[in-house]
C-alpha cells in the first residue's frame, strides 16, 4: 500500500513539476515583450506629454495613434499590462516627437510581434 | 453459527458517517464546484459579489469542464511558483524543527541537568501561548536582526518552537535509558547517539512531529501578514485568499491543489502519525 501511495505521490508531483515548467515556458513564448517609454506629465494640471516619434503607429482600422500598455490588477495579485490602441490622444506630430494628451503612462515604442488589442504583454522600460 | 451484532454499532457507524460528511463537505463542495465553467459559476455565485440574483448553491456542475484547472495549471506560473516556495518553506521548517526540537527533547528527557524541570516548565508555559501573543515580540526581534520582509522571518521562529520540544521530550522519555548507556559504553558520542540511536528508535514520534509541523506551517496566515512586507512575498496559504475574486472556479481549484501535499503526507504516514501520538500520550 505504501509503495502505491509513494508512486501516486511521485506521479502527482511530477505532473505539478511538468505544469510549472510548461506554464513558465508558455508565458515566455506567448506573452510578447514590448519596450515602452514613460509619458512624463509635468504635474496634475497638465495631461500633455512629449513622446518619441517612433511611438506613432498607423492602424488599418483606427488610423494614426499609439499603442499603450494599460495597468491591470492581475487575478494572481500584483500588476499585469495589457495593450490598447489609442487614436484620439495625439495633439501634434513633429519630425522627432509627438505630443499626446490624456494618455496612460506606458506607451509602447517597440515590439517584436504585431500587437493585438487587449493582449497581455511584458513591459521593458 | 451467526453472531449477533450489537445494534449500537449501527448507530455509532451512522453517527461517524454523518460527522465525516460534515467535516468533508467543504472539501467535496470545492472539489465538485472546481469543475464548473466561468459562465455557470458566475451565474450561480454572482449574488455573493452583490451582482445579479440570489446565490444558487449547488453541489454538482451542470456542464463539467476542466477549464479552471487548465487556467491554474498551465496558463500562468504564478500559482506554481508560490506552491513550490511554500512547500520548500514548510519542509525546511519541519526538518529544522525536528533537528532542534529533537536535540532539546533528548536533553530534557535523558540529561537531567540542574534546573531542567524549571526550563521544561517554561517550555510548557510557552506552549500554552497562542501564536498571536508571540507575534509582536517575534516582530521586534526580527526587526532588530533586520530579517523582517524576508522568508527567514517565517523560517527561524518556525524552527524554534516549544511544541516540538515538548513532543520530542515525551517521545524520548519512552526510549529506555539502557540503550544510551550501551551506546556510550561502545564509545558513541552525544551526536552519534542522537542521530543513530535516539531518532531511529523514536521514528514514529519524529514523523508525527514532521507532519504536524509541516501542516501547521503550510497553513500559516498571521505570521506572513505581519512579518513580510509585500503581498507578492506571501506564501500560498495567504495568497489563496486573494486569488481572482470574480472567477470562483479558480479559487476552488487553487484550494483543492493546495490540499494535495498535506493529503499525500497523511496517506503515506498515517500509521506513524497515529503511533507517534499514542506513544507521546501513553507517557
Amino acid at each position: 500500500m505504501k509503495k502505491k501511495i509513494l508512486k501516486l505521490s511521485l506521479g502527482i508531483f511530477f505532473t505539478f513539476g511538468f505544469c510549472t515548467v510548461t506554464s513558465i515556458r508558455a508565458e515566455e513564448v506567448l506573452v510578447p515583450q514590448v519596450s515602452v517609454v514613460r509619458a512624463n506629465y509635468q504635474d496634475g494640471m497638465f495631461s500633455v506629454a512629449n513622446l518619441p516619434a517612433s511611438c506613432l503607429r498607423t492602424d488599418e482600422q483606427w488610423g494614426k495613434g499609439v499603442w499603450v500598455a494599460q495597468e491591470y490588477e492581475s487575478i494572481w495579485g500584483g500588476t499585469e499590462y495589457r495593450t490598447m490602441f489609442l487614436s484620439d490622444c495625439i495633439l501634434e506630430e513633429h519630425k522627432d516627437y509627438i505630443v499626446v494628451k490624456d494618455c496612460p503612462t506606458f506607451v509602447i515604442q517597440d515590439s517584436l510581434k504585431p500587437l493585438q488589442e487587449g493582449e497581455k504583454v511584458k513591459v521593458i522600460e | 453459527m451467526k453472531t449477533k451484532r450489537n445494534p449500537l454499532i449501527y448507530v455509532k457507524t451512522l453517527c461517524f458517517l454523518l460527522l465525516s460528511l460534515v467535516i468533508l463537505f467543504p472539501v467535496l463542495y470545492s472539489f465538485t464546484n472546481s469543475f464548473m465553467g466561468l459562465e455557470e459559476i458566475t451565474e450561480a455565485y454572482s449574488g455573493i459579489l452583490g451582482v445579479g440574483a440570489d446565490v444558487d448553491f449547488h453541489m454538482f456542475p451542470e456542464h463539467f469542464t476542466l477549464e479552471a484547472y487548465g487556467n491554474v495549471m498551465l496558463d500562468t506560473p504564478e500559482y506554481w511558483l508560490k506552491f513550490w516556495k511554500s512547500l520548500g518553506m514548510a519542509g525546511v521548517i519541519a526538518m529544522g524543527q525536528l533537528l532542534i526540537s529533537g536535540m532539546c527533547g533528548m536533553a530534557f528527557a535523558k540529561y537531567h541537568f540542574p534546573g531542567w524541570k524549571i526550563f521544561f516548565f517554561l517550555f510548557v508555559i510557552f506552549l500554552l501561548l497562542p501564536v498571536q501573543v508571540t507575534l509582536f515580540p517575534n516582530f521586534l526581534v526580527l526587526s532588530w536582526l533586520k530579517l523582517t520582509g524576508t522568508w527567514w522571518a517565517l523560517i527561524l521562529p518556525g524552527i524554534f518552537s516549544p511544541f516540538g520540544v515538548f513532543l520530542m521530550t515525551l517521545i524520548f522519555q519512552n526510549v529506555p535509558t539502557e540503550i544510551l548507556e550501551a551506546a556510550r559504553l561502545d564509545g558513541a558520542g552525544t551526536l552519534r547517539i542522537f542521530a543513530n540511536m535516539m531518532l531511529p528508535v523514536a521514528k514514529p514520534g519524529a514523523i508525527s512531529l514532521l507532519i504536524l509541523v509541516f501542516v501547521d506551517n503550510w497553513n500559516m496566515v498571521e505570521q506572513p501578514m505581519v512579518l513580510l512586507q509585500y503581498p507578492w512575498q506571501y506564501p500560498l496559504s495567504v495568497f489563496l485568499a486573494s486569488v481572482n475574486t470574480v472567477n470562483f472556479a479558480l479559487q476552488f481549484v487553487c484550494g483543492i491543489l493546495s490540499l494535495v501535499p498535506v493529503t499525500l503526507l497523511f496517506l503515506f504516514f498515517h500509521e506513524e502519525l497515529a503511533e507517534g501520538i499514542s506513544v507521546s500520550v501513553s507517557r
